[in-house]
Formats: C-alpha cells, sequence, structure tokens
C-alpha cells in the first residue's frame, strides 16, 4: 500500500498506513501464523495492542493462549503428574505448556524477559514442531504447532533475544500509534478461510524468490529462515487479497514486515551496482555467453522491482534504519546479559535431592520422593491396618531439592583508549588483556569490558561468559583522545554495583598508563583530571572491590601508582607483569 | 511423525555433509561438532542423517541393542549372562535426540517408578545414554546444556559405560555413542572439556550467494508445503547416499593406509603442537573413513588433506583468544605440510 504523499514526513505521522501493516499482520497470522513462527509485537501494553490482539482472535476464530515467559522449565516442557500418578499407581506424564498449545497461538508476554535457560527450549519447539520431554523418569514426545505474538515491551536496553526474533516472522513497532489511529477492518473471518484454503496453491516466480534473497542480502539480513518466512509471507498476503499468484505489491509488503525490521544496513544505492551474486564460479565462465543475455535481462526485471520496492520505502524510514541497526546491535549483546546474569540470580542449578524436611522451607522434590518411597510400598501395605489403594509415604521418604548457587564473578576490565595510552602500549596492553581473558576463561569467570577516551568511558561489552564477544570488543576497541580517569572509575563502580545485585562477586583490572587530563565536567585539564581521578577511586574503594591496575607507560609513573594507592588496588607495572605474574594476581583475586 | 527433510536436498554446506558422513561411516572417530550462525541448516542436516544410516545386528529384547558379535566384556549383564539363547534382530542405528531441559535421570536413567509401585522390585529403567548405545546422541544447542548433564555426559562419552548409582540401584551398561552437537557460539561457549570429546568440528556459514540462498528458500518451501511428494522427490538420490555409506562401512577394515599418509599426519599434528595422540589417530581414521566412502582401497594425501581442517581445528594447545584464528593456522600447517 503506498501512502499518499503528505503523510510520509515522520513514522509517526503516518499510523494510517501503519494500522493497515497491523490488519495484514493479524490476517497473515490467522491465515499461516504457524508456518512463520509468529509475530513480535514491540510496544507498550495499551488499548492499540489490546484491540489488536482482539482482532487477530476474531479472525483467527481462537483465543490465544497466554504464557508469562517466566514460565518454569518443567511447566513448559510437562512432567510426571502426581495426583494422577498417584491414582493410576503408573507414571503419569502431564502435558507442558508447549504441548498444550497445539494449534493455537500463544501469547508470549513480556518475552523481552525471557530467560537465557528457556530460549533453547522455545526455539527448537518451533523449529521442530514437536517438543520432546525427558524429564522424572519418563520421555515423551508429542506433536505441537503453534504462533507466537511475541509482546516485547522492552526499554532502551531489552529487546526479546535474537534467536527468537529470527524464527518469528513478522515484526511490527506498535508505538506509534494511538486509539485513535485504529482502522477500519479489512478482512473477515471469511476472507481468512478462503486464504487458508487458497494459500498452498499460490505460487511465487523464480524473480520473486531472487528478489526476497536479494532484498535480503542488501538489508544486511543473513538468515535463511528470514527469507523463508518472507517468501510464505508474499503468499499469505497474495491470498489474502484474493490474487492467483503473488506480485510486487505483495512483495513490498513483504518487505516492511518481515525484512525491514531486521535490517542491518542501509540498502546500497541501485545506481552503483552492487555485484548481485559474487562472482559466480569459474568453472561456470565458458557458458556464460550463451545465458548471458537472457541472465540480464532477468536480473534486470528482478532489479525494476527490488527498485520499486525500496523506492516505495519513505525515506525517514531508510534514514531511521542505520540508527536502528545499531541500536539492535547494541540490544543483542546487552540481551546476552540479562540472560547471563538471570542464570546466577536464580536459585542455583538443581543438584539432585536428598532426605530432607519441607518444614524447613525447602522445596520438595516430588518424584525423588516417590521413588526413594516406591519400592517400600508393598510391605507398607501389608503392615498397614487398612486396605485403601493409596501410595504410603513416610516421612523418612521425604526428598527435598537441592540447589547449588556457584557465585559467579565478574571480571570488569577497564581499557584506557586514550591517545596517550593508544600511542605507547595499545598493542602490548591488549596482549596481556588478551591473556587475562583467557585465564577468565578456564576459571569460568565473566568479562565485561569499559573503554573509556575522549570524555567518556563506554561499556563496550556487558559481563558475558562469551569469549569470542570479548576478543571481537577488544580488537575493535578505537583509540585517541583524552584519558577521562573519573569518568571510567565512576563506571567500573557502577557496573560493580549493579553485578553485585545480581548476586555475583566483581573485580576489575584497570588498564591504563594513569595520566588523567579530562575532568568529570569533560574538560580537559591535567589537574582536574587526576583530582577527579582520585575522589572517583576513593569511592571505588569503598565499596571494597577488589581490582588491579596495570601500569602500561613505558616508565612506571607516581601517577599510575598514587592512583592505585587511592583505589587501594595491586598495582603492576606492565614492563614487570609478565604474563605468568599478571595470571597468579588475578588468581589471588578470584581466590578471594 | 514428522517427515525429516532429506539429507541429499540440502543445498551448500558441503563441509558439513562430509563430515557428517564420516562419522556415520567410522563411529569411532567420535563424533561430529557443528558451531554456526543461526539458520545455517545446522540441526536439520543433522536430523536428516537418521534417514542414511544403514541398519544393525543387535540381541532380540536388550535395552542396549548389544552387539550379538562382541566379546562378553562389551555386552550388558543379561546378554552375557544368556549368550546362549539371544536372538538376533536388525534395527536401524538409533539416533537419540538430547533435548534441552533433560533431567539427569532421564539422560542416565533411573529407577523405574512403576515396576517399584506395583511389584515392590527395584528395576532400571534405562535413560537416553541406554537408547543411544551404538548410535548416535545428538544434542541441538549443545552450549546451552546445563552443566551437571555435561558433567554426567563427559564421563560417560570417554569411557564407554555408564554406572548408575543412584537411589539404591547399582548398574553399568555399555553406553558407546557417536556424540554429534550444534550451537551457536554467540549465545554461549562450549566447556573444553566437551569439545575435547568431539572428533571432527566445523564451523558453517550461511552461504553468501544469491542463486544458492534462492535454491535454498525454493527447496525448503516445497518441502514444507508438501514433505511427502517432495521426500519422494529425493527418495533415490537417498538410497544412493544410504548404499555409499553402508558399502563404506562394511569396507573400512579393509582399506589400507600407507605409512605416507601416516608419516604426513604425524608431521601435521607436531606442526600444530596438538596434545597427545587423539589427534592423529582420528586423522588416520577419517582419512580412511573418506577413503571407504570414496570407495579407495587405499588412504591417500588428498583423504588426509580433505579432513584434516575438521579434525585439527579444535585441538590447537588451549589458547581460547586464538579462537578465530585457529582455522588460519590449521590451514597454514596444512599447506605447509602439503607443499
Amino acid at each position: 500500500m503506498p501512502e499518499s504523499n503528505e503523510q510520509s514526513a515522520t513514522p509517526s505521522s503516518k499510523p494510517a498506513s501503519l494500522w493497515q501493516d497491523l490488519e495484514y499482520a493479524a490476517a497473515i497470522l490467522a491465515v499461516g501464523g504457524h508456518d512463520i513462527g509468529g509475530i513480535r509485537l514491540i510496544g507498550q501494553p495499551g488499548p492499540v495492542r489490546d484491540y489488536w490482539l482482539e482482532r487477530f482472535e476474531d479472525l483467527s476464530g481462537k483465543p490465544c493462549r497466554r504464557v508469562p515467559s517466566n514460565t518454569a522449565a518443567d511447566r513448559l516442557l510437562g512432567g510426571l503428574d502426581i495426583p494422577e500418578t498417584i491414582k493410576a499407581g503408573a507414571p503419569v506424564l502431564s502435558k507442558g505448556v508447549l504441548a498444550e498449545c497445539h494449534d493455537r497461538t500463544v501469547l508470549l508476554t513480556m518475552a523481552e524477559r525471557l530467560p537465557q535457560e528457556h530460549l533453547g527450549i522455545w526455539c527448537t519447539t518451533l523449529d521442530q514442531k514437536r517438543v520432546t520431554t525427558a524429564r522424572d523418569g519418563i520421555t515423551q514426545r508429542s506433536d505441537t504447532h503453534f504462533a507466537v505474538i511475541a509482546l516485547d515491551e522492552g526499554i532502551d536496553d531489552e529487546a526479546t533475544p535474537a534467536a527468537l526474533n529470527d524464527r518469528l516472522g513478522l515484526t511490527i513497532d506498535i508505538s506509534p500509534l494511538s486509539i485513535r489511529d485504529v482502522g477500519d477492518s479489512e478482512f473477515t473471518s471469511r476472507d481468512i478461510n478462503t486464504a487458508i484454503a487458497q494459500a498452498p496453491n499460490i505460487p511465487l516466480t523464480d524473480r520473486q524468490y531472487e528478489a526476497i534473497a536479494l532484498l535480503a542480502d542488501r538489508l544486511g539480513i543473513n538468515s535463511p529462515r528470514k527469507m523463508l518466512q518472507a517468501a510464505r509471507v508474499a503468499k499469505f498476503i497474495a491470498a489474502l487479497d484474493g490474487k492467483q499468484c503473488a506480485d510486487d505489491e505483495s512483495i513490498q509488503t513483504v518487505l516492511r514486515l518481515v525484512l525491514l525490521p531486521h535490517a542491518t544496513q542501509l540498502p546500497q544505492s541501485i545506481e552503483e551496482p552492487q555485484e548481485a551474486p559474487p562472482e559466480p564460479p569459474e568453472a561456470d565462465e565458458q557458458e556464460r555467453p550463451d545465458t548471458e543475455q537472457h541472465a540480464d535481462q532477468h536480473e534486470d526485471e528482478t532489479e525494476t522491482l527490488i527498485e520499486s520496492s525500496m523506492a516505495n520505502l519513505p525515506a525517514d524510514l531508510l534514514a531511521a534504519l542505520v540508527v536502528r541497526a545499531q541500536k539492535s546491535r547494541q540490544r543483542q549483546t546487552r540481551a546476552g546479559k540479562a540472560g547471563a546474569v538471570i542464570q546466577h540470580k536464580q536459585r542455583g542449578r538443581p543438584v539432585g535431592s536428598r532426605r530432607g524436611d519441607v518444614r524447613r522451607g525447602e522445596r520438595i522434590d516430588i518424584a525423588a520422593t516417590l521413588r526413594t518411597a516406591a519400592p517400600f510400598q508393598r510391605i507398607r501395605s501389608l503392615h498397614a491396618n487398612d486396605d485403601k489403594e493409596i501410595v504410603r509415604i513416610e516421612s523418612d521418604d521425604v526428598r527435598v531439592k537441592r540447589f547449588q548457587h556457584r557465585k559467579s564473578s565478574v571480571m570488569i576490565f577497564g581499557v584506557d583508549a586514550s591517545g596517550s595510552s593508544a600511542h605507547q602500549r595499545m598493542s602490548e596492553a591488549k596482549g596481556a588483556i588478551e591473556l587475562l581473558l583467557a585465564d577468565c576463561y578456564t576459571h569460568r569467570t565473566e568479562v565485561a569490558l569499559i573503554a573509556f577516551k575522549g570524555d567518556r568511558a563506554e561499556l563496550l561489552l556487558p559481563p558475558t561468559r562469551s569469549l569470542v564477544r570479548a576478543k571481537r570488543a577488544l580488537s575493535q576497541l578505537p583509540g585517541g583522545g583524552g584519558t577521562p580517569m573519573a569518568a571510567a572509575i565512576e563506571s567500573i563502580e557502577l557496573l560493580s554495583l549493579s553485578i553485585e545485585n545480581s548476586g555475583a562477586t566483581p573485580s576489575y583490572i584497570l588498564v591504563t598508563d594513569g595520566a588523567a587530563n579530562v575532568s568529570r565536567d569533560g574538560t580537559k585539564s591535567r589537574s582536574a583530571g587526576s583530582e577527579d581521578a582520585l575522589t572517583a577511586a576513593k569511592s571505588l574503594a569503598r565499596r571494597s572491590i577488589e581490582g588491579i591496575l596495570v601500569d602500561t607507560a613505558v616508565r612506571p609513573s607516581p601517577r599510575a601508582r598514587d592512583l592505585a594507592s587511592a583505589l587501594e588496588s595491586v598495582y603492576l607495572p606492565l614492563p614487570n607483569a609478565s604474563a605468568h605474574s599478571l595470571n597468579s594476581s588475578i588468581r589471588v583475586l578470584q581466590g578471594q | 511423525m514428522t517427515v525429516a527433510y532429506p539429507f541429499t536436498a540440502i543445498v551448500g554446506q558441503d563441509d558439513m555433509k562430509l563430515a557428517l558422513s564420516i562419522a556415520a561411516v567410522d563411529p569411532g572417530i567420535g563424533g561430529v561438532l557443528v558451531f554456526g550462525e543461526r539458520g545455517t541448516g545446522k540441526s536439520t542436516t543433522i536430523r536428516a542423517l537418521a534417514n542414511l544410516l544403514p541398519k544393525i545386528e543387535a540381541v532380540k529384547g536388550c535395552a542396549y541393542h548389544c552387539d550379538p558379535a562382541s566379546t562378553a566384556k562389551q555386552l550388558c549383564s543379561s546378554c552375557a549372562s544368556s549368550k546362549a539363547e539371544q536372538k538376533i534382530i536388525k534395527l536401524p542405528i538409533p539416533v537419540v535426540d538430547l533435548p534441552l531441559g533433560a533431567t539427569e535421570d532421564r539422560v542416565l536413567g533411573s529407577l523405574d517408578i512403576e515396576k517399584a509401585i506395583h511389584n515392590g522390585e527395584k528395576a532400571f529403567q534405562p535413560g537416553l545414554l541406554a537408547a543411544a548405545n551404538r548410535g548416535f546422541l545428538y544434542i541441538d544447542e549443545v552450549n546451552l546444556l546445563e552443566d551437571h548433564i555435561v558433567d554426567a555426559l563427559l564421563d560417560v562419552a570417554a569411557s564407554g559405560v555408564n554406572v548408575v548409582e543412584r537411589e539404591g540401584l547399582s548398574v553399568r551398561h555399555p553406553a558407546r555413542f557417536v556424540l554429534v552437537g550444534s550451537g551457536n557460539p554467540e549465545e554461549g561457549e562450549l566447556r573444553p572439556q566437551l569439545l575435547d570429546r568431539f572428533g571432527l568440528s566445523l564451523d558453517v556459514r550461511t552461504p553468501k550467494d544469491i542463486p544458492t540462498r534462492v535454491e535454498i528458500i525454493k527447496l525448503r518451501d516445497a518441502f514444507d508445503q508438501n514433505p511427502d511428494s517432495f521426500t519422494k522427490r529425493f527418495a533415490r538420490k537417498e538410497g544412493a547416499l544410504r548404499r555409499k555409506i553402508d558399502c563404506a562401512r562394511d569396507a573400512l577394515e579393509s582399506v589400507e593406509v600407507p605409512g605416507v599418509v601416516l608419516e604426513k599426519s604425524a608431521q601435521l599434528c607436531l606442526s600444530l603442537g596438538t596434545d597427545g595422540l587423539r589427534g592423529e589417530l582420528t586423522l588416520i581414521r577419517s582419512a580412511r573413513a573418506l577413503a571407504a566412502l570414496q570407495g579407495a582401497s587405499e588412504a591417500n594425501l588428498d583423504h588426509l588433506r580433505q579432513v584434516a581442517l575438521f579434525v585439527l581445528r579444535h585441538r590447537l594447545r588451549r589458547d581460547p583468544m586464538d579462537e578465530s584464528s585457529a582455522d588460519a593456522r590449521v590451514e597454514r600447517a596444512i599447506s605447509d605440510a602439503f607443499e
């Protein structure tokens, strides 16, 4: 639906077409939600979202099943049904939420809070359309074929995990819409039924498949899953519009609903020919001339389609894309943090069960209790005075769940990327940090990376266990500018506090030459810079967080030494800090 | 029952297909680890492998599908004691999925509650490891597996025996399986100990060129629309590959490995400083399996060269910071060695 000119000034001023997209989305979901994974609906709860959900339920004719994102794994997958098991005298497995949702639409609320450890379960189930439960002594498999409406209420740094987004075909941001923008319904449930019948018969031409692949490529989308979803959505749209085959208009809607939200780069201008298929294999070279003409014409047609699709995108949207892409990259890294932290905040990993007393507020492990009691059932019923068909459990049988809460530690690397440091020892410092990272890795310590230069300190990498990311962040570390030492120490302090709040132990390694020359308010001044740095250092020292200061100056300077003593941290000048001594200091830190 | 996407209909990803076929020919190589981006078809390819595996002979009624031809030591206790009256059946090679969220008792096996409640009998209910004996154990998202499950797996994968000491049970049974894992490195690291258990490892990427991508979407779309007719279309190709793997399994023992291949593998391992003999052994076995797969009677240097990267890339001296350049290092060593 090309929007009229006066409406395309800013994204927020064209809610009418956005509502139209939402209408399409609801209809597409109702037609073939199962086949495209579902939708990610970004935006705060409100009348628009409620109204849309109502619309969707009307169209699909079935109410959604609401599943909170914090639903525990045993409920998602199902497990031993205790009452039924006791009644039947044989293990009865209860269906988990995922299996119960077969043929329905799951409303995943607060999807941005989906714990990392459940992400895999959701994704595997969506991929395989089947859930396998292997818990409490029984294995069961059930087919479950559902679509997910992920309600993403994330603000700023929160978003649904990338792995889930990859599986959800549609993405719409409803935040620009207010209830006044809600338009009329375009589709009826009869349209849906016709479309369901029609959709499988709708063909996509080779050109359209190719256009989808090319569009994805231009937008920097790598996942074949997205392209597949795009192809399917194109068919559904054509079916909904009552067309016999998908046309360019369908592809354009697909572009908006499926591909664009996942763009990671601005599409290259169509003028400068971007090598479409990067050099076909040399073997084809000889036969190319015969087919060239045909291929070229073919390519031209595709090109026209793409060009027209791109041209129909409002200009501001393209501009907003860059920002969005950068933001989403940030979001991804932060989403990783949310997961990692939750994993440690939880009660710990279950490590079996032991004999115990429920009255002490421990969690009873019913399956284990039953298992303990089971062998004695015969004897107990012989000795019992009644002849009731019950499972007899004595207090000795009771087993309680044991959780191990390994307090994890997070090592914060504060890296001086300022000009002075960069010129002197940056590569050496990087080398030292890599060694330290390797050590953190063997200790299963999480790492975070803060870089500082110019007028501020930046959290490049939130606490993570992924060494790949740590290494990448480090190698992409930019250099140059002043040394905002105070800001750096403050961000270390802030991060440490948030790590402590999440139940882990922070420690830090500050890698710098100690030449603070940017003050707290961002002005360049050597004296104010060092003064602010010392103040910040004392504040951090009061938190009694363990730390090391690695002095990267060519000659160990009193400045760095003073800073270290203000921080009450270990001082290691780099010339002396061989890999070995660095490692042993870090070990001392971790031992505490 | 959902139909699996045919192995031979997977576009590109030749490395992954090759590595999996090699593991199917010689289970002794020790499994395959596939790491890669989202949507590269990791799980699809691995699940598709199940259709290509030949049948094996097994003792009838044995929960661990013991091999009737093996020595008493390798059999489970019940098969070992009843060696005389065994009946033999043909079974498809088991491919067992270890689902995320599986509990330890299900993985290792535990007390059979039903028998216990009904008969007051302490019976062992075999777990997933028993089901995977002589077959494949597939762990999707292997890097997200809970730590205590990994602990349980590590020991069994190394020893080939599952010892269960819980709930008053004391059972040991054979559990020799080929570990196949897949995951996305962005979502978490793999425990180094677990990494060691894999014989071959590879890194898959999304194909970048448009025609391949178009082909992927078209085929997958066609499959999802009508899985049955799609599978039929590929039935012949699947059959051919299945026979090829079957023949290779039979021929494996007769494939010679000449001294020059042995020497070259030793030289490769030495130049890369991989620790222990495991790398060399796996190199030789993989080269032999590849030769068998191609119907050659003797493994040659070409075979060795083809498998070297898979075998060695995760075996370099543990320097986790060098992960990304590991491939480059191995490739350099390979090209040096084959100058």
